[in-house]
């Protein structure tokens, strides 16, 4: 039994590709927790998503035993955190499960938007951070660099910094050593009662919903009742372990300690990351501070492409839903799509993976609607805020006295030889300029406030084709702001389609309006008669197309009599038909409705 | 009891140059089988059944006036010996009107041919090169005087629209030249080069793709179908009546043989990739390759590809695609009589479409298309297709 004094608990900060999840494989290894031969290549990251994507979704947990140079043997508890701008709820919680923090930054690309972000959350948690230039093997390493940018913007000694390659193993001892010297052990009044912060969960099958907890107080015994604070859930503990990385069942758990509570409950929404998990008798009557509900920000239908498929898309997102406690989604349907959800994601990454995940984990064809955020619209002689996440349902221009929508604060680290087009980017985007700081002669942090529903349609996308990828972004929700928003409707053959409709900047409409109908004019084969396309703002039409009528659809020949291929053809004409959406009496190619929805991820 | 009217079509595959738009069964350079394929043709005439009495032979191809007078002969004569009731009313063969291969006029006439089917496609030398069709107006026009000079007294042309640079004057002027030869019945088809594999018979020659794909862009449909409004309002004045969506004739020169698809008679096809119908529920269709073609029939077999039988449904859809080709339609009593529903009934949400947009047109007990509707035959058509029987629905 190690004593709490010979604990320490940190996590890794670093930008995707930096190397956060070499060097905590590299970690396991030096610590003999897992055998080389076994090593399978980044062992935190668990999702076969994660490891393609290179990014962590699922914060998870390891204990490691170190023989430090005193001559003592420590328990280093890894807990690594997701390292996307979606989840920095997440990573604030897991970083309130720490004492130290190791802050990789890449030797070749200096430090990034999120990199930053995420340093801010554990310098405000005054986390002891340990700062390590990683793939310092690599030509390009410029590692003066970046420690004047590391100077310069987080004011860090650079006699702190450590230098490490994770890939050949460089410095990882040093890492260890510095981790156990610099990081203070946590506090361990192991008699206060019991309060635990839950920083992650997931859902098993078998043994319910369980709960990756670091103990700030009192002690867990693994037959003991337990209650989360927040949500009020009550449960027996089927099971009390850590991590080493395959779960260790264990007797107790004392304050300071990290592992896992295996509580047989059925859903992941009793027990929310930042919860406190207290004794069900006598427990803690506070709860550990910065717990906040799970906000989804970003909202889209999703739709099966077959409709028959519906009851499966139903059934997979039931069972994402379980282990994914940010995502919400309600059944709704479309004259358009048919059949499918309004999914709520808590950023556009998260959207990204929850769909792809749909697709490949469940094998499903979907399509999605342009992303879209909450609005609050104030209608005329209410009282009440309606909250309208779905476009098609924003009541008529007359009704509404004002739209606001939700803004986010966002920073932009970039060279300085894209700030121009940058700039220009953020503002076309409604973005308003804040400031601008160097955080070397060539790189520099901008900061702009701007509409989230702006963001969250190829912003990102832009971001990175405007400076050659160098660009990173991090955002945060700041709040609600009226706009002079619009909502704008596309009509087919005086239809609305209401897949199709859109929330827009009133100076925007027309410009979206025009580029919506061109879209479609191209893409809507010609029918039997005329057919008007047409983009309006309530009754007020903007912009307008005409599709011609066809003129000419005739097999002129029979072929000596061979009437059965004519009928194939026919045949085949039909089943084309019947795969087309339609609206009113005009019948769309349901290629169309995704060309149009993807044109709306990239206009 | 009267009999049971029968018709019957010879396939002749050989063409000395094949057209980079024909989808029929055709193959360049083989003349010198002719003798060998009459012979086959024979020998499968021989082991297919003859049943009614016959009323027309066709002889289509491919270019069928590279076979001699004495061919043709030896074919028509079989063909009078192996029914037992003949009262023969035509017998076509398609012509082409090149001097280099220029038909046996007066052999064919004496073998028994009654009636001419003249490949002009055009009497405009732009076109004609566009098309590559290896012969002159000029060419076509002295075909013309040599069959009628022969003795044919029953000569159709057949003209192409929608050619590539081909404008709504040209086509008017085309027509008119035409006219002047005095045909008794014009055949006029949209120039149709397909690109797709679904709309091929046999995939193109890569040559003949290749050309098709630079003509293709080319194509203007609107003026395609000004061109088709033109020809009815032209071969109309000239006393010509339209009475199938590509076919005018003078009166009582209507095509009988082609009269008889359209009225869902039985015919029995001779020849490579020949189609045959029994007349009632099967249809059935000989193999396309001229080799195996020869091979299979000189051994005493019928050298079938396929069969197809056709359930109810299909043969009411089948009366209704037929039946629309005619101007005159379809009668909703005699369809009612053969099927036991009504035709503007079963499918009536899809056909109230058609008739809405003046595609379609009820009067009294006919249905047929408007004229409209003849340019958008398919459109119309595809709203009578049957559904698929259930089981093949379930695709996954």
């Amino acid at each position: 039994m190690i004593p709490p004094e010979r604990i320490r608990n940190f996590s890794i900060v670093a930008h995707i590709d930096h190397g956060k999840s070499t060097l905590a494989d590299r970690l396991l290894e030096v610590t003999h927790t897992i055998d080389k031969r076994l090593m399978q290549s980044q062992v935190l990251d668990s999702m076969e998503l994660e490891r393609e994507k290179g990014i962590t979704i699922k914060a998870r947990a390891v204990r490691v035993h170190f023989d430090a140079a005193d001559g003592h043997t420590y328990a280093l508890n890894l807990i690594d955190t997701p390292g996307h701008v979606d989840f920095t709820y997440e990573v604030s919680r897991s970083l309130q499960a720490c004492e130290g923090a190791i802050l990789v930054v890449d030797a070749t690309q200096g430090i990034e938007a999120q990199t930053l972000a995420n340093v801010h959350l554990a310098m405000a948690q005054n986390l002891t951070i340990i700062p390590v230039i990683n793939k310092i093997d690599l030509p390009s390493a410029d590692p003066e660099m970046v420690l004047d940018e590391l100077e310069e913007t987080l004011a860090i000694p650079r006699q702190e910094v450590l230098l490490a390659s994770a890939k050949d193993g460089t410095g990882v001892r040093e890492i260890l050593e510095a981790i156990v010297e610099r990081v203070p052990p946590p506090a361990h009044d192991g008699r206060a009662p019991l309060a635990a912060l839950v920083f992650d969960s997931h859902y098993d099958p078998y043994k319910g919903v369980v709960a990756y907890v670091r103990l700030a107080a009192g002690t867990l015994r693994d037959h003991d009742r337990i209650r989360f604070m927040a949500t009020g859930a009550e449960s027996d503990i089927l099971e009390l372990g850590y991590f080493r990385p395959q779960p260790v069942p264990t007797t107790r758990l004392v304050a300071g300690e990290v592992g896992y509570v295996a509580t047989g409950l059925k859903s992941i929404r009793e027990v929310q990351v930042g919860d406190t998990l207290t004794s069900a008798d006598g427990g803690a009557t506070e709860q550990l501070p910065g717990y906040q509900e799970p906000l989804p920000l970003v909202f889209a239908g999703i739709y099966p492409m077959r409709g028959d498929d519906y009851p499966e898309l139903r059934d997979a997102l039931d069972k994402l839903h379980l282990n994914d406690a940010g995502f919400v989604y309600e059944p709704e349907s479309s004259v358009a799509l048919g059949f499918g959800f309004r999914c709520g994601f808590l950023g556009l990454l998260h959207m990204e993976i929850t769909q792809e995940r749909l697709e490949r984990e469940f094998d499903l064809d979907l399509i999605a609607s342009a992303p879209s955020v909450e609005y609050r619209v104030k209608v005329l002689h209410k009282a009440d805020e309606l909250v309208i996440d779905n476009p098609a349902q924003m009541p008529g221009p007359g009704e509404i006295e004002q739209i606001s929508e939700p803004w986010v604060s966002t920073q932009v680290i970039t060279p300085t030889d894209y700030i121009g087009p940058l700039m220009e980017l953020a503002t076309t985007r409604r973005g308003e300029f804040q400031n601008m700081e160097y955080l070397d002669p060539r790189r520099v942090n901008m900061h702009f406030e701007m509409p989230l529903g702006e963001l969250i349609i190829d912003f990102y996308d832009q971001l990175k084709s405007r400076s050659s990828g160098y660009a990173s972004l991090d955002y945060s929700y700041i709040g609600y702001r009226p706009g002079d928003l619009v909502k704008l409707d596309v009509l087919v053959a005086g239809e609305p389609v209401d897949a199709l409709s859109l929330i827009v900047h009133r100076s925007n409409a027309y410009r979206s309006g025009k580029a919506l109908v061109d879209k479609l004019k191209e893409l809507i084969p010609r029918q039997m008669f005329e057919v008007p396309i047409q983009a309006a703002i309530g009754s007020h039409i903007i912009s307008r197309e005409t599709i011609r009528a066809m003129r000419k659809n005739v097999l002129a020949k029979c072929y000596g009599g061979d009437i059965t291929r004519k009928r194939k053809l026919l045949e085949k004409q039909k089943e084309g038909k019947q795969r087309m959406k339609r609206i009113g009496s005009v019948e769309i190619p349901q290629e169309a409705f995704l060309a149009v929805l993807r044109m709306n991820d990239g206009a | 009891m009267t009999p049971v009217p029968h018709h019957l079509y010879v396939h002749v595959p050989f063409c000395r140059l094949v057209c980079a738009y024909c989808d029929f069964v055709t193959v360049g350079g083989r003349a010198d089988d002719t003798p060998r394929y009459t012979d086959a043709l024979l020998d499968e005439l021989a082991v297919r059944p003859a049943p009614g009495e016959l009323r027309t032979v066709y002889f289509g191809g491919g270019t069928p006036s590279l076979l001699s007078g004495v061919q043709v002969g030896r074919v028509i004569s079989a063909a009078r010996e192996r029914w037992p009731d003949v009262a023969l009313e035509e017998v076509t063969l398609e012509a082409n009107p090149s001097q280099r291969e220029a038909p046996d006029w007066s052999g064919l006439r004496a073998a028994g041919v009654t009636r001419i089917s003249l490949g002009v496609q055009s009497l405009r030398e732009t076109d004609l090169v566009a098309l590559a069709r290896g012969h002159s107006a000029s060419e076509a026009r002295g075909a013309f005087a040599s069959a009628r000079e022969s003795g044919f007294e029953n000569i159709s042309i057949d003209l192409i629209y929608g050619i590539p640079g081909q404008s709504l004057a040209d086509w008017r002027a085309g027509l008119e030249a035409a006219l002047e030869l005095g045909p008794d019945h014009v055949s006029c088809y949209a120039l149709q080069l397909a690109l797709s594999p679904d709309e091929w018979a046999a995939p193109p020659r890569p040559g003949a793709l290749r050309w098709r794909n630079r003509m293709v862009p080319r194509q203007d449909d609107e003026l395609a179908s000004d061109q088709y409004r033109l020809t009815e309002d032209v071969l109309a004045a000239a006393g010509y009546r339209h009475y199938e969506l590509s076919s005018w004739a003078l009166p009582d020169r209507e095509a009988r043989h082609n009269s008889a698809y359209w009225a869902r008679r039985a015919y029995t096809g001779i020849g490579a990739g020949a189609h045959s119908y029994d007349g009632a529920a099967e249809r059935s269709w000989n193999v396309r390759d001229l080799d195996a073609y020869l091979l299979a029939a000189e051994t005493g077999e019928r050298p079938i590809a396929d069969r197809e039988v056709l359930d109810e449904q299909i043969r009411a859809f089948e009366a209704i695609a037929l039946g629309l080709r005619r101007v005159d339609g379809i009668s909703r009593t005699a369809f009612v009589g053969e099927f036991g529903h009504d035709p503007m009934e079963r499918y009536a949400a899809g056909v109230a479409a058609t008739v809405r947009n003046g595609l379609l047109e009820v009067e009294g007990d006919v249905i047929r298309l408007t004229s409209n509707g003849r340019l958008l035959a398919s459109e119309v058509l595809v709203a009578f297709v049957p559904e698929p029987p259930t089981g093949s629905a379930a695709r996954r």
